[in-house]
């Protein structure tokens, strides 16, 4: 790739990326964490998680173009929507297939992706849109590094719903019910935890999670039903896959360094190959340590 | 239920067996004389092609077990070695369908020594992240035209050696023969040792290795047989479609669509993608043109739900109920 600048200039772009990632990491971390309880929990991987952050997404574009309601606003609706949309999803579909064979649960989740995922392409549309009003549109300059106001306002949304969730998991009874389901399912059940009910809330909740996500994310990235959401599944695997899987801690840490990955690749070598970085980590990832480069704190 | 239809079909003497397959065999080569719609032949060659890539996903999803969701690499690897073989090389499809079995192989045992460590979500993961970097190099590269594709020169069209036909009617028997000799393969393997390698390695992977099986060198021949049957039948869908592209070959739905055909029909039996193409293809052929439109993607929803349902109420296929395997 020919340089357009010399290398100083070239490495002026380090910090802005590097600040830029840190921001953005957030919001990966938080997509990442819904996944990992899902996962860490019911132990099924749902390859549609992409396909429910798009719905918040949508949402958050209807409220916000058609009726006029900022984004911000919308946060509190798709915590609700979105839980419901996990929880039922459990129940009517998850919960019958806990004790099928291995390939028809990962096999279910691919059903769930294709109903959700054209069912948003006919009712919205196959083009890319993007909400139109924030009430913090534009940007700031700090320190000489520029950033845009909406992508600070998702940083400190995704640290405050992050700082939430963890309380949560570890002071709540039904959080530590949560953990302990995902750590040993049996001998929770012994200890008169409702496994079933635990799974189920762990839909719930992942899901949340990610649909807050997917508002501040609406305020910044268009979307396309069938892009969108096969782009932020993949950055939540990878997250995942480096933090170690189930392991929700890891997933936090490793949002931060896929969204390092992406940002410092972008600057350092070519742009255009940015989601391909991730992929490579990521597959690396998996076939050379499978549980998780990132795995501190609580593991399995 | 009064023993499964496959003690019935073990229990028929070898002449009524074979006797049976001839019937349908006949029954099928006379499909054209009833009729040569447009539309009719088009689902039949399209469901041709997916028993092939369902009985290649078959061997390496169903048999040993290790779901793969990278299939569409291979596939897109023979397309593209048929397409720039004949068209920049000169070199006939009817050699060029073998190489990109060959290249889709080697690709296929590349991808499997890599991968082959892992099992169950992981695999399936591992051979996500590689479907999709398949697809990112499918956009970016050069040599294969990026983006924008390979198109077929319509000046050969017609003759002899260039495998590109005026009609469907050829293209109907070539690719029918093709599936029956990619299912013939199967059959052979499924009651070879190979086949029972390949189950016992899904049922229990750790017993099969202490009882002495080389698990990973059966998982490498079985990826080595299956990158080959998705090359071959990546080569004859270019020939079929004469325009070959990324997004055609390459996109994450494509991976999907393979799957679902054994899925559908019955994980692990010889009959299972036969079945699952038979099922799948039409549902899928027939939305697409009677709800298009304003119902762009209805007709996805409906597979959806098929699949949603099967996985629920027939884990392992609508044919393994009846053949007895997860009982």
């Amino acid at each position: 790739m020919p340089l357009q600048f010399g290398w100083i200039e070239y490495l002026n772009l380090v910090p802005q990326a590097f600040f830029s990632g840190l921001l953005m990491g957030l919001v990966y971390a938080l997509v990442a964490v819904g996944l990992a309880l899902i996962w860490g929990v019911a132990d099924i991987v749902n390859f549609a998680y992409g396909e429910y952050m798009l719905m918040a997404m949508y949402v958050t574009l209807i409220g916000s173009n058609n009726y006029g309601i900022d984004p911000l606003f919308m946060i509190p609706v798709n915590v609700v929507l979105l839980f419901a949309a996990g929880y039922v999803t459990y129940k009517l579909v998850i919960k019958r297939v806990m004790d099928a064979p291995m390939l028809s649960q990962i096999f279910v989740t691919f059903g769930i992706l294709l109903i959700l995922r054209f069912g948003m392409l006919f009712v919205m549309g196959p083009n890319t849109r993007s909400v139109e009003t924030f009430m913090f549109d534009g940007a700031v300059v700090i320190a000489g590094l520029n950033f845009s106001l909406p992508k600070i306002v998702t940083g400190v949304v995704s640290l405050v719903t992050l700082a939430v969730f963890f309380l949560f998991l570890n002071r709540t009874k039904t959080g530590k019910g949560i953990r302990a389901t995902a750590q040993d399912p049996e001998a929770a059940q012994v200890m008169g935890i409702d496994p079933d009910y635990m799974n189920g809330l762990a839909w719930g909740i992942g899901s949340a999670t990610v649909g807050v996500a997917g508002t501040m994310v609406a305020t910044f990235f268009s979307m396309q039903p069938e892009l969108t959401p096969t782009t932020w599944t993949l950055f939540a695997f990878a997250s995942v896959a480096l933090g170690g899987f189930g392991n929700i801690l890891g997933a936090v840490a490793g949002g931060m360094v896929i969204s390092m990955v992406e940002h410092l690749g972008g600057v350092l070598l070519n742009p255009s190959y940015k989601e391909l970085y991730i992929f490579l980590v990521f597959i690396l990832v998996l076939i050379y340590k499978p549980e998780g480069i990132l795995n501190w704190g609580e593991g399995e | 239920m009064i023993g499964t239809i496959r003690d019935r079909l073990d229990d028929l003497p070898t002449r009524q067996r074979w006797g049976l397959a001839g019937i349908l065999l006949v029954g099928m080569l006379l499909v054209p004389q009833v009729s040569t719609n447009f539309f009719v032949m088009n689902v039949f060659i399209y469901a041709f092609i997916f028993i092939g890539l369902g009985q290649s996903w078959n061997v390496i999803g169903g048999y040993a077990g290790q779901f793969s969701l990278g299939h569409a690499v291979m596939f897109a690897v023979g397309a593209y070695t048929t397409a720039i073989l004949f068209i920049r090389h000169g070199v006939t499809p009817y050699v060029g369908i073998f190489a990109g079995g060959l290249t889709a192989a080697a690709v296929g045992l590349f991808l499997g020594a890599a991968t082959f460590r892992l099992r169950y979500h992981y695999f399936a993961m591992a051979t996500l992240a590689a479907a999709l970097i398949g697809k990112t190099v499918g956009f970016r590269w050069k040599y294969i035209n990026g983006a924008s594709g390979i198109e077929y020169p319509f000046a050969q069209l017609g003759t002899p050696w260039s495998m590109m036909f005026r009609d469907k009617l050829p293209y109907y028997y070539l690719i029918g023969v093709m599936a029956l000799a990619a299912t013939l393969v199967i059959y052979r393997m499924d009651r070879a040792k190979l086949g029972m390698y390949l189950r016992s390695i899904d049922m229990d992977q750790g017993l099969a290795r202490n009882s002495g099986l080389n698990v990973f060198n059966y998982k490498m021949y079985a990826m080595g047989v299956s990158s080959y049957i998705a090359g071959v039948f990546g080569g004859l869908y270019a020939q079929y479609v004469l325009y070959i592209d990324p997004m055609s070959t390459l996109r994450v739905l494509r991976n999907i669509d393979i799957i679902i055909v054994p899925i559908i029909g019955g994980v692990g039996t010889v009959l299972g993608p036969v079945v699952g193409a038979f099922i799948f293809i039409p549902i899928r052929e027939y939305t697409r043109t009677g709800l298009s439109g304003g119902y762009t993607g209805l007709g996805w929803v409906v597979v959806g739900v098929v699949i949603v349902l099967i996985s629920i109420y027939r884990p392992g296929g609508v044919l393994n109920q009846y053949f007895g395997r997860w009982d």
